[in-house]
C-alpha cells in the first residue's frame, strides 16, 4: 500500500469516527472534580451516559445512571436511597445510591426496554415520578438544579 | 399608480389570514384538541423526547418543557398557548397528507408520519408508544375523525384518569 494512500485511509477513518457534537457533550462537562477520582463517586448530578456509553471516552458502559438529592433544588445528596427502575416489559430493577447520591446500573447488567418508571424510596418515604423516561438512561438529560422551564430540578425525595 | 391598482387584488390574495391556514381547515383545535394534545404529550413529550428542544414536533405542557418561561415541568397544568403551539407542532408536519385523512373522516391515519411513528410502524427512537386499540390509539383516531373521544383521552392519561 502506497504511503499516500495509508495516509488517505487514516484520515478518512479519523473523520468517520469523530463526532463533535459527542465531542463537545463530553469537553462541556469540564474537568473532574479536586479530590474525588473517576469512579462511583464522580460528577454527581451530570449526565453519566455522555461518557458512559458506546461513545466514550469511558470503557464502563451504564444501562441507567443519576443523583438523588434529599429535596428540591438541593445539592446534599440523598444517601441509601433505593432507586427502582420498571421498564417497558415490566422488569424492575432496585438501584442503591451511594454518599454522593450517585447510583447506576452497568449495561452488561440489564438493558431496559424504554419507557420507564421510576420510584425512589428512602427514610420511609415513596415518591413515583411522574412521568416516563421516553429514551436516555442519564437521569441529568432531563434532571439538571436548580431546574427551569426546560429542566425538573436533580431528582429529589422531598419538596421542601 | 394605475400598475399599483392592478397588483393591489393579486398582493391581497398573497397575503396570509388565519382562516387560509391549511391546519384551520382541517384537524379541530382548541377544545378539540386539548384532550389530544394532553395524550402526545403524556406519551411522546417526556424531556428527553419530544419534550426535548432539539427533536422535532417539539411540544410543550405538564410534564415535559414548558412554553412559558416562568413554568416548571410539574406546574402548571398544559396552558391553552401550549395547547396551541403543540397543535401546530402536530398539523404541521404533513398539512397536505392531514388535510386528506381529515377530508376522509379520518381513514387510513397510517398515512400519517406522527401516527406511524408513535405506533412504530417505522423506525422510531422512541418505540412503540401508542398500541393499536390503546386509549390513546382511539383518541387520536377520533380527533382525525373530527370527533375527538374526550373520554378515550383522559382514559389515555393516568393522572387525568385519577382525578
Amino acid at each position: 500500500m502506497s504511503p499516500r494512500l495509508l495516509a488517505l485511509l487514516t484520515l478518512a477513518g479519523g473523520v468517520a469516527c469523530y463526532d463533535p457534537v459527542h465531542e463537545d457533550g463530553v469537553a462541556n462537562l469540564g474537568g473532574e472534580q479536586p479530590g474525588t477520582a473517576p469512579g462511583p463517586f464522580h460528577r454527581p448530578g451530570q449526565p453519566c451516559l455522555v461518557c458512559h456509553s458506546d461513545d466514550g471516552p469511558s470503557g464502563t458502559k451504564l444501562a441507567i445512571a443519576g443523583t438523588v438529592y434529599g429535596t428540591r433544588g438541593s445539592s446534599i445528596p440523598l444517601d441509601s436511597a433505593t432507586i427502582t427502575v420498571t421498564d417497558a416489559l415490566g422488569v424492575s430493577r432496585g438501584l442503591l445510591s451511594n454518599g454522593a447520591g450517585n447510583f447506576y446500573v452497568r449495561a452488561d447488567e440489564w438493558q431496559p426496554t424504554f419507557p420507564l418508571r421510576v420510584k425512589l424510596d428512602a427514610e420511609g418515604i415513596t415518591r413515583t415520578m411522574t412521568t416516563e423516561i421516553g429514551r436516555d438512561g442519564s437521569c441529568a438529560t432531563c434532571h439538571r438544579n436548580p431546574g427551569d422551564r426546560t429542566f425538573m430540578p436533580g431528582v429529589f425525595l422531598r419538596d421542601k | 399608480m394605475k400598475r399599483i391598482a392592478l397588483l393591489l387584488p393579486l398582493l391581497l390574495a398573497c397575503t396570509n389570514t388565519d382562516e387560509d391556514r391549511v391546519d384551520a381547515q382541517t384537524a379541530p383545535r382548541g377544545a378539540e384538541f386539548r384532550p389530544v394534545a394532553q395524550v402526545l404529550v403524556a406519551r411522546c413529550a417526556s424531556l428527553d423526547c419530544h419534550g426535548s428542544r432539539y427533536r422535532n414536533m417539539h411540544l410543550y405542557g405538564f410534564g415535559s418543557g414548558r412554553l412559558d418561561p416562568e413554568g416548571r415541568p410539574d406546574a402548571p397544568e398544559t396552558t391553552d398557548a401550549e395547547v396551541e403551539a403543540n397543535y401546530q407542532a402536530v398539523v404541521s408536519l404533513e398539512p397536505a397528507k392531514l388535510r386528506e385523512v381529515i377530508a376522509e373522516g379520518g381513514k387510513d391515519p397510517e398515512r400519517l408520519t406522527f401516527f406511524r411513528k408513535g405506533q412504530e410502524l417505522e423506525a422510531h427512537k422512541g418505540g412503540r408508544r401508542i398500541l393499536p386499540g390503546d386509549p390513546a390509539d382511539v383518541c387520536i383516531r377520533s380527533w382525525l375523525a373530527s370527533r375527538t373521544d374526550a373520554a378515550a383521552c383522559r382514559a389515555a392519561v393516568p393522572r387525568l384518569a385519577e382525578e
